[in-house]
């Protein structure tokens, strides 16, 4: 699903060039459960955001369902986040005007979908998180957690085929930290939706089946637990 | 979709209230104000449109021009309408003359009521007046109303005026006790958007009554007191008429025996609906106003409009920290950056249209006082004119989109990456762009306050100038050809009966007004053949005592000199420099020629030379005058216009009550009316007073607006730097160090406002100060406005930056910190 070839994000300093990552070479497939791991400052993000289409690499190839991501202009790079991936994020980023039900619904305004249809699947999807109850309420009258479940129903909405999460566990203590894996791990394993996240802790990167390493932008260990 | 951003739009604007007030209420102010402006200019601009055929219908003037006088005038000669009209038949469908005796007050009187009144607006006109403008007949025939001599159509107003409830058709009215007009037509009254004003017209044929001893009357091409107007032919073009014009100068101007030799005239013809903005010529039916305080108006609401939409610009791009978080959401959930465009543009126009809702319901509200202050009658109705509602709405829109895109373009372009780390850093460029439209916006209000306040000082100066004359505690009587005129000795002698009246004399013009006599009286040491015209005066005696002139050599008119009679004049300074005399005593005896090319020339000798004063209005610089005396009755009717009569100071009431009592004894005919000169004379100024009251008006709005958007910056700023406030004051800072802080970048932007403002405004009054040959003392005054308007703005500024400043500062440093 993803091929990363060789991939150099850095920025030019006046004197010299620091690199974020530097010759990254990545293959993800349709249904793997990736977490990637890393210090802060070790380019997790960065690495995120360019497979999310967020930001761009500098040097190196991107192929994204074998469709070269390098060449997409930016309205091509916005149909694909409406049709295939979903972003699930550390502090939630809810827009604090709309209301947990309009929150979840946004996603499918920017698709088009229609009224009827839009109501009936933003209904499934707070059934399925248990928020029904929560649906008019705006996002600073909830829990962090609860945001984060709107913040996964809002990716989930769209049935994206990946799901990208930075560090999405990262605000919440360990029992609403579980929920969210747990969740992932369901989607994962039921609905074959690929999900890379980003995380520093060990017990939630073993949600997935695979573990990149990061360090000073660069891989050093791929999937160290496969090795064990 | 729609709907999502509706709801965002409105969430937003009630979840910051105070910035949505400023926003919109400075966009309703400023919208309402352009609209007030707007309806003005549009009333100004329409004037004379409302005669069906305005397009086709011009005025036909006349420039006088001779070796060192230039008169543009908008009166001709009688006959040049009916000549034109026999000369041109494919070109002209029709002329109308109008002609008011050369006089400004005329006296009709009811005699079967009893009742009298003078008028202003009443002039003979030919019968085609009716297929030519349209006026509303509500009774009578258009075709046949003026038709006969003797005719005579009055307005409404007038009809109850005269004839209360009864029918005015077929009765008459008494024409200053010389001639019976019988009423043969009613029409609506005339709309005050025209340049002439109406309320009586009496058929032009009367004339050959009037003048029945002299049947000669208008034979003459060089005596021009008629306003000629015509309509073109469908199709003809007014230059096809005007390239044939100079045959008629040629074949009876210049052919008329009296024409004098070296004096040449050019006609022309003025689209009448040009005649209200941009005509200024000699001899106007009315005073018309300029298209000069359009523009500057319509500049004033341009200001105010882009002031207002600055705020909006300012105020949207400031907060953009708030909306950032949703514009990267947004983008990574998959919106276009042209539709998070859309969305912001879409908020603008909606902000947009809540202000115009309530600039429309301020312009109702204001309406009122505005037509008052500029003295029209405006009207704004939403739905009596087809185009105001899509007018409106283009202007929403323009407005929208010219406030609102640079705020969309700038939220639109954030990156989702760097947006959703959630520490966005306000980016330098957005902040040097306010910075930039927050001078730009402090620089148009210095403009305006600098500008008003250099209008009024000149508007007071003109008002307050010593004219060389007491124009104070004088009344003045119209007694043109009146029975006043014919019993003046009597009159004069009775009403100085009383102790409060000071001294009374009669005069030709009213001096000190812009209406002026030029005359052909000249020096004898310029040679008989002279031809040029000087402004002359003719008065009684006590003409010097009753206004306080100053006599600087010489004496003043006197009975006890019987040569004064016949040949007494007295001059102005500036004549004496003419004569090209080293002292005004010189003069004394220096002789003049009246008329002197003609049968019945007169030599009159200089008996004293006054001080110069402003016998014309301060809009014109001092001429070389003569004052010539006017003794006996058949001078007096034939010159003499106005009586003056000085009265002691305080309560004028007595002695007016006596003047009265007198005028009706000499007068049973006409209407006692009287002016005092002083008013008379503010008059004049009218046009500049209206603007310097509305630029006064207008740059508070201004400021008010700015201040406003400065208002908002400034919280904004205090809540940016809250936590460095809190820092600071942990460490000692006391609340004027934290004033100091948040006000000091935005006084210097003020500054450079100033900078900016000052050589530009100094520029633009000085070429307006030119048009005015008496200005108040600009160097003196100039530098204290300028530093004054400076001071001014920074502590408007001050006052509003300090509202947030103290705010700021009280707060608990450890909430400030804690928070963050």
């Amino acid at each position: 699903m993803i091929k990363l070839r060789n991939i150099d994000r850095y920025i030019d300093k006046r004197l010299q060039r620091n690199f974020i990552l530097k010759g990254i070479d990545l293959d993800i497939a349709e249904g793997d459960f990736v977490s990637i791991m890393g210090p802060s400052g070790a380019g997790t993000s960065t690495l995120l955001n360019i497979i999310g289409f967020l930001d761009d690499a500098n040097e190196g190839e991107y192929f994204f369902l074998d469709e070269p991501v390098h060449g997409l202009n930016e309205k091509q790079k916005s149909e694909y986040h409406r049709s295939y991936i979903g972003f699930v994020f550390q502090a939630y980023h809810l827009i604090d005007e709309l209301t947990v039900y309009e929150n979840i619904e946004m996603p499918l305004l920017y698709r088009k979908v229609k009224g009827s249809q839009r109501k009936s699947m933003v209904a499934d999807m707070l059934d399925r998180f248990n928020i029904v109850a929560k649906k008019d309420l705006f996002p600073n009258q909830l829990s962090g957690g609860q945001q984060q479940l709107v913040g996964v129903a809002r990716a989930l909405i769209g049935s994206p085929k990946l799901i990208l999460a930075d560090e999405p566990t990262g605000n919440l203590h360990s029992d609403q930290s579980k929920e969210i894996m747990q969740i992932f791990k369901k989607l994962n394993q039921e609905d074959g939706v690929t999900i890379i996240q980003v995380t520093h802790s060990d017990e939630m990167a073993s949600y997935g089946d695979r573990i990149i390493n990061l360090q000073d932008g660069a891989v050093t260990e791929n999937n160290p637990y496969e090795e064990e | 979709m729609f709907k999502n951003y509706i709801k965002i739009a409105v969430r937003n604007l009630l979840k910051n209230k105070v910035y949505s007030l400023i926003n919109i209420f400075g966009l309703a102010i400023g919208l309402a104000t352009s609209l007030l402006i707007l309806l003005y200019v549009l009333n100004e601009w329409n004037y004379d449109t409302f005669n069906e055929r305005s397009e086709s219908i011009f005025r036909v003037i006349q420039t006088m021009e001779s070796e060192n006088n230039v008169e543009k005038e908008a009166s001709t000669p009688f006959l040049l309408g009916p000549v034109l009209e026999a000369e041109f038949p494919d070109l002209i469908q029709k002329t109308v003359r109008f002609y008011n005796l050369q006089e400004t007050s005329h006296t009709f009187r009811n005699k079967q009521k009893g009742v009298s009144f003078s008028e202003e607006n009443f002039y003979f006109v030919d019968s085609t007046f009716f297929s030519i403008f349209s006026a509303n007949l509500v009774r009578g025939n258009p075709n046949e109303a003026l038709k006969n001599p003797g005719s005579l159509v009055i307005t409404k107003e007038l009809s109850e005026k005269y004839f209360g409830n009864e029918d005015p058709m077929g009765k008459t009215l008494n024409y200053k006790g010389v001639i019976d007009l019988t009423v043969t037509g009613i029409m609506e009254s005339w709309p005050n958007q025209s340049h002439m004003e109406i309320d009586l017209i009496a058929s032009y044929t009367s004339l050959n009554e009037m003048y029945s001893s002299d049947q000669e009357y208008d034979q003459s091409w060089l005596w021009n007191p008629i306003w000629t107007y015509m309509l073109l032919k469908e199709g003809a073009e007014p230059s096809d008429l005007e390239s044939q014009l100079p045959i008629i100068t040629e074949n009876y101007f210049y052919a008329y025996s009296g024409w004098p030799a070296d004096e040449t005239v050019e006609l022309s013809l003025q689209p009448l609906t040009d005649i209200h903005l941009h005509s200024n010529l000699d001899s106007e039916m009315e005073v018309n106003s300029s298209v000069l305080y359009l523009y500057i108006l319509l500049v004033v609401a341009g200001f105010i409009l882009i002031i207002a939409c600055i705020n909006f610009m300012n105020l949207s791009t400031a907060r953009s920290l708030e909306r950032s978080r949703e514009v990267g959401m947004r983008k990574v959930l998959g919106g276009y950056r042209k539709q998070l465009f859309y969305q912001f543009i879409g908020e603008s126009f909606l902000i947009c249209l809540i202000a115009i809702t309530i600039g429309v319901i301020l312009v109702f509200l204001s309406l009122p006082s505005f037509s008052e202050m500029v003295g029209k009658e405006l009207s704004f109705n939403l739905f009596t004119h087809p185009a105001t509602i899509p007018g409106l709405i283009v202007f929403t829109i323009f407005v929208g989109l010219f406030a609102g895109s640079y705020p969309a373009i700038y939220l639109s372009s954030f990156e989702p990456v760097q947006v959703l780390k959630g520490s966005v850093v306000q980016g330098k460029k957005s902040a040097l762009f306010r910075k930039m439209l927050v001078t730009f916006q402090f620089t148009l209000s210095v403009v305006l306050i600098i500008g008003t306040a250099i209008i009024y000082k000149q508007i007071q100066f003109i008002q307050e100038k010593d004219l060389g004359f007491d124009e104070s505690s004088i009344v003045l009587l119209p007694t043109k050809q009146n029975l006043v005129a014919w019993e003046f000795e009597t009159f004069k002698e009775q009403v100085l009966s009383f102790s409060q009246i000071e001294s009374i004399t009669a005069l030709s013009k009213i001096i000190g007004s812009e209406k002026q006599e030029h005359y052909h009286y000249v020096p004898e040491k310029f040679g008989e053949s002279n031809d040029e015209l000087n402004l002359a005066l003719h008065t009684t005696y006590d003409f010097v005592e009753t206004f306080d002139l100053k006599l600087i050599a010489g004496r003043s008119f006197s009975k006890d000199f019987p040569t004064d009679a016949k040949q007494a004049v007295l001059i102005n300074r500036e004549m004496v420099s003419k004569l090209e005399l080293n002292s005004p005593d010189e003069a004394i005896g220096e002789a003049f020629y009246f008329f002197p090319t003609n049968e019945d020339r007169e030599t009159k000798y200089v008996i004293g030379v006054l001080e110069d004063f402003n016998y014309t209005s301060l809009k014109k610089e001092i001429e070389p005058l003569t004052i010539s005396l006017v003794d006996g009755v058949i001078p007096f009717l034939g010159l003499i216009e106005y009586t003056a009569i000085e009265i002691a100071p305080g309560n004028p009431s007595d002695a007016l009550a006596h003047i009265e009592k007198i005028w009706k004894e000499v007068n049973p005919i006409d209407p006692f009316e009287y002016q005092f000169l002083d008013d008379r004379l503010t008059e004049i100024y009218q046009a500049e007073d209206t603007m310097s009251s509305l630029s006064l008006a207008f740059s508070m709005l201004c400021i008010l607006i700015a201040s406003l958007g400065l208002l908002g910056l400034a919280s904004y700023s205090a809540q940016l730097k809250e936590k460095e406030i809190g820092i600071r004051k942990s460490l000692g800072a006391s609340i004027p160090d934290i004033i100091k802080l948040l006000s000091k970048d935005f006084l210097v932007l003020i500054a450079i406002a100033n900078c900016i403002a000052w050589p530009f405004t100094y520029y633009i009054a000085m070429n307006w100060l030119q048009n005015f040959p008496y200005r108040f003392d600009v160097y003196t005054n100039i530098p204290i406005i300028f530093i004054g308007s400076g001071i001014f703005i920074m502590i408007i500024a001050l006052a509003t930056i300090s509202y947030h400043a103290v705010k700021a500062a009280l707060v608990n440093p450890v909430d400030a910190i804690s928070n963050n």
